[in-house]
């Protein structure tokens, strides 16, 4: 799967793409919004990542052209413009998503995966990972075929944990994906870890391996140990 | 009390203070005159008395004069040369009634013979004249001092006029807008030259106003992007395999203080952002429904600390915010309810049209009240907090005049935000 990144900050860019290239997907990067214009002409992406802000022009320029010349790219709006208004209008414009920075890599590559099986299988496709199947249309976890009842946030939590399987999760990513960032991250610390344990539970109950461990002091990690 | 009435208000005392002076001492002077004149009249009739007498050696007789009691003469024993006015009243045979005469008394002596002799003239016609004076002149006044009443309304009203304009200017004025100001200067200077003093204030409180917003835009933005480095970097390095123990320590720890920095830095902008009122759109905001949906996403932290939580809604609260601050004050509050709640204890939410109550069970608190909405304020058995929830509460509810109140009532904390009836 192919991803443009239209990021000015180096620093930025790399990180965004070393992490996505981890996932295999397959990035490509233009630091300028003449560069990126340029690209989106030339090649076909499944995913562009835009920067609102870039040094010679609004992202928001590129959402237009990226709809006016390819409906199936998705397209995710980066932006350090906590404001209300340009989020309402990144999304009029017809971006699929929109991010506020500073956020977590596991986020970001959490949304793309989420979009990616939305876009291409119009939402029909599945999760599976071993033995675990999830059917995201009807919010559905299935363990070698038996459904397993989730609440809410455990299965928002479960998603997540497969989106960025093999990845450490600080807890800090793991409060704001459930709760967004409103939440101050103390009280949330035991309330995520009950939620991990009835998870760890529920999973193990209905025959699941014990995908999750937690990583001292950091966070938790999905994937076989 | 308004400019013009109270103008209007003293120029009537005035005018009715002027009005007495000049009645009371109109007739005064006409009295004096009055008796003036009479006075000359009767010293010159004496004159003549005492002519006419020497000539007719003291003969005189009471007829003489057809009016009654004009000239009254009696022999006296002792003899004086004090002569005196006075005010008499005397029967009238036409008038069928006393009417006021002014008397002349003196003595004089002729032929070894006192006599004491009064000689009146009435001056009823006179004081019928002052009356009639009196009342012509209060007539001419009333209509004068209407006049001048009325003239002094238009006037003021006129003059006034650029004034209250000017305070209209100022009371619609909006500091975030920068359409030109439209001053009406009319030919008074002063008003011209106030218009043109807050003239150059309204320009630079917009100057310092779009500075201080520009300030805080670009705070907010450029520094984003280098907290989006360092953590999207820190937790790069969280995910690199071969680390020792001490190394993700290490990482760890920079990795959660910059979040707290971050966090710290949002919020403090956010406090800036609302108290230079930033934001501007407000829609209706139905508070029963907000809550319903809070409650929800709140759920699970209710039942781990096993909070029984219970709202109420006796009326719906409605008002016009700012949908993100309204959401961030609910949110807060009931964080807070959670935060400072002990294990079993309860929340209890109560709407009326009025106000929210938020009340729930907790520990002593180790502030005082009164700074309880001040920035950083934590309770010492929550050093990780940003101390920050409540004062953002307040400062939302200062930006959309609503009251905040805390009172505790051992076990009870109880927080209020009521409607400030204007």
């Amino acid at each position: 799967m192919k991803i443009l990144i239209v990021e000015d900050e180096t620093g930025l860019s790399e990180s965004i793409s070393s992490h996505l290239g981890k996932e295999n997907f397959i990035c490509e990067r233009a630091f300028t919004y003449e560069e990126a214009y340029e690209k989106i002409n030339l090649y076909t992406y499944d995913c562009v990542i835009v920067d609102i802000n870039l040094p010679d022009g609004f992202g928001f320029g590129i959402v237009e052209k990226l709809k006016s010349l390819s409906a199936t790219t998705g397209i995710i709006i980066l932006s350090a413009r906590n404001s209300i208004d340009d989020k309402l209008k990144g999304l009029e414009i017809g971006s699929d998503d929109y991010m506020t920075k500073p956020f977590h890599l596991s986020e970001l590559n959490a949304r793309i995966k989420s979009l990616m099986r939305r876009r291409q299988f119009n939402g029909n496709n599945e999760i599976i990972y071993n033995e675990i199947r999830i059917i995201p249309n009807k919010r559905q976890v299935l363990i070698h075929g038996e459904e397993l009842h989730l609440s809410k946030k455990e299965y928002d939590l479960l998603v997540y944990f497969i989106s960025n399987k093999g990845n450490a999760l600080t807890k800090t990513s793991i409060t704001e994906h459930l709760w967004g960032d409103h939440m101050d991250s103390a009280d949330s610390l035991y309330v995520i870890y009950s939620h991990i344990k009835n998870l760890r539970k529920k999973l193990v109950e209905k025959g699941a391996l014990d995908y999750v461990s937690s990583i001292y002091g950091i966070g938790y990690k999905f994937g076989e140990k | 009390m308004k400019l013009l009435k109270k103008t209007t208000q003293y120029y009537f005392v005035f005018l009715i203070l002027t009005f007495l002076i000049v009645v009371i001492t109109f007739y005064f002077i006409a009295e004096y005159l009055i008796y003036k004149d009479v006075e000359s009249r009767l010293q010159s009739e004496r004159k003549y008395f005492e002519e006419y007498m020497y000539v007719n050696h003291g003969k005189w007789y009471d007829g003489c004069y057809f009016i009654d009691n004009k000239v009254v003469v009696h022999q006296v024993s002792h003899w004086s040369t004090i002569a005196v006015f006075k005010d008499t009243l005397l029967y009238d045979r036409q008038a069928n009634a006393k009417i006021p005469f002014r008397e002349l008394n003196f003595y004089m002596k002729l032929n070894n013979q006192a006599y004491h002799i009064s000689i009146r003239k009435s001056i009823i016609e006179s004081r019928i004249m002052i009356e009639y004076f009196t009342v012509i002149m209060i007539g001419m006044l009333t209509i004068l001092f209407l006049f001048m009443y009325f003239f002094q309304q238009r006037m003021a009203n006129r003059i006034w006029k650029p004034f209250y304009e000017t305070l209209k200017i100022l009371q619609e004025l909006k500091l975030n807008s920068t359409t030109k100001i439209e001053w009406k200067d009319g030919q008074i200077n002063e008003f011209a030259e106030l218009n043109n003093t807050l003239n150059h204030m309204i320009l630079k409180m917009r100057s310092d106003y779009k500075n201080l917003k520009e300030f805080t835009e670009n705070a907010s933005h450029e520094l984003q992007t280098p907290i989006s480095v360092i953590r999207v970097r820190s937790e790069e390095l969280i995910q690199s395999e071969h680390l020792t123990d001490r190394q993700q320590y290490l990482i760890h720890d920079i990795y959660e203080s910059f979040n707290r920095m971050s966090t710290l830095i949002q919020t403090l902008l956010l406090l800036s952002k609302i108290e230079n009122r930033q934001f501007i759109d407000v829609i209706e905001i139905d508070v029963d429904k907000l809550i319903t949906v809070k409650i929800n996403e709140y759920e699970e932290f209710f039942q781990i600390k096993k909070i029984n939580f219970s709202y109420t809604k006796h009326q719906n609260f409605i008002c016009m915010m700012n949908p993100l601050l309204a959401d961030i004050l609910l949110n807060n509050l009931i964080i807070n309810s959670i935060k400072h709640n002990i294990e079993g204890g309860f929340v209890l939410l109560n709407l009326f049209d009025d106000r929210i109550e938020i009340s729930n069970s907790g520990e002593r608190i180790t502030v005082e009240p009164d700074v309880l909405f001040n920035r950083f304020i934590k309770s010492k058995s929550k050093p990780d907090s940003l101390g920050l929830g409540l004062a953002i509460v307040k400062q939302i509810t200062d930006t959309y005049d609503l009251h905040i109140t805390y009172t505790y009532n051992h076990p009870i904390h109880m927080i209020c935000i009521r409607r400030i009836n204007l």
